[in-house]
């Protein structure tokens, strides 16, 4: 599963979530991708499924792009203990999503396979999500300048 | 060849910064247009119309705009759209003003077409490795996509390179010309799915055969 080889620090504020995406909204490197349409924390576990389910689906053709990282730690106490004595190790790690990202992006195989594979990647994953074409923007925007 | 330059009339812009919101209520798209010796202007246009302009444009069919109430005629180029990340609506756009007697590099989506005989005989899929060529010419000589015909593609591994692609005259190539634009990607399913099937046909005929004496 991801994670970070070495992190600046061990454990991290639980943060806020507030407005869109503002960075990886469109797709850059296949030609169809999967965009959230609402924001959550995204496991590294959840990330790992989506993954598989995209690679099963196409059979190893074509090649996918796994757009997000989980970055943040997120600590959890044991099961049955009393509260206090500070925060907990680290449990496992997520990536804070925003409407509007990008997550996994599907290239060099058919529209429908693609479109398949991304449903399917959709269901492994906690948010509402959106199939995108590169080209709804491309056709408008060509090759800018 | 000379490109039609796409025509749009675009109206001075009074409401800046946050105001645009309300502006972007109404329909109307802020818009700004800049260049080389060009102070730059705040203008607006009718989303409706600009999405038309701009899905005829793309980022490399320059596009000659008129302000409205001025008799001037401004040579340019769509330069960066922005789009809402959620609803998809268009937020504002650039135009970068250009010289129509000045040389400029623009990227231009490369078509494909026909099919390629290599990829139908390994059953496999071309892959448009370079979706846009960097080119250097006159605004209204930059093509607006350029072709590749895949039926010159005949061996499966065989590749297209940049320097292969034929363009129009007074039209230069900026990319490296041995950079591959197309090639043939081999499904590794399909390939093993073939070499399964060919270790496997004695070894079916054996089965069967002892799915006989069971």
């Amino acid at each position: 599963m991801l994670q970070p080889k070495r992190t600046k620090f061990r454990k991290s504020f639980r943060g806020r979530r507030r407005g869109n995406a503002t960075g990886g909204e469109s797709v850059q490197f296949g030609e169809f991708g999967l965009k959230a349409m609402s924001d959550h924390w995204v496991t590294a576990r959840q990330i790992e499924a989506a993954r598989v389910a995209v690679n099963r689906q196409l059979e190893r053709g074509g090649r996918v792009w796994v757009r997000v990282f989980p970055d943040k730690p997120i600590s959890k106490k044991p099961a049955e203990t009393r509260m206090g004595g500070g925060k907990a190790a680290t449990d496992h790690w997520v990536v804070v999503i925003k409407p509007g990202r990008i997550l996994i992006e599907v290239g060099g195989v058919p529209e429908r396979e693609a479109m398949e594979a991304l449903r399917l990647a959709s269901m492994k994953l906690p948010i509402p999500t959106k199939t995108v074409h590169r080209d709804q923007a491309a056709a408008i925007m060509g090759g800018a300048g | 060849m000379t490109t039609e330059a796409v025509q749009l009339e675009l109206e001075p812009r009074e409401t800046l910064g946050k105001k645009v919101r309300r502006l972007r209520r109404t329909g109307v798209v802020p818009v700004h247009l800049y260049g080389a010796g060009l102070e730059s202007r705040a203008l607006q246009c009718e989303a409706r119309t600009l999405i038309r302009v701009l899905a005829r444009a793309g980022g490399n069919t320059p596009v000659t705009l008129r302000v409205h109430g001025e008799q001037k005629e401004q040579l340019a180029f769509v330069r960066e759209v922005q789009w809402h990340p959620v609803k998809g609506e268009l937020l504002h756009v650039d135009f970068l003003a250009v010289q129509a007697d000045r040389p400029v590099s623009a990227q231009v989506p490369v078509v494909l077409r026909g099919e390629s005989p290599g990829a139908i005989q390994v059953s496999g899929m071309v892959v448009l490795q370079l979706r846009e060529l960097d080119l250097e010419a006159l605004p209204l000589e930059i093509p607006h996509q350029v072709e590749v015909d895949l039926r010159r593609l005949t061996d499966p591994s065989g590749t297209i390179k940049a320097g292969e692609i034929a363009l129009p005259a007074r039209v230069t190539l900026l990319n490296d010309a041995d950079e591959v634009v197309v090639r043939i990607e081999t499904r590794r399913a399909a390939v093993e799915r073939e070499a399964a099937a060919e270790g496997e046909a004695p070894a079916a005929g054996e089965a069967a055969g002892s799915e006989e004496q069971a």
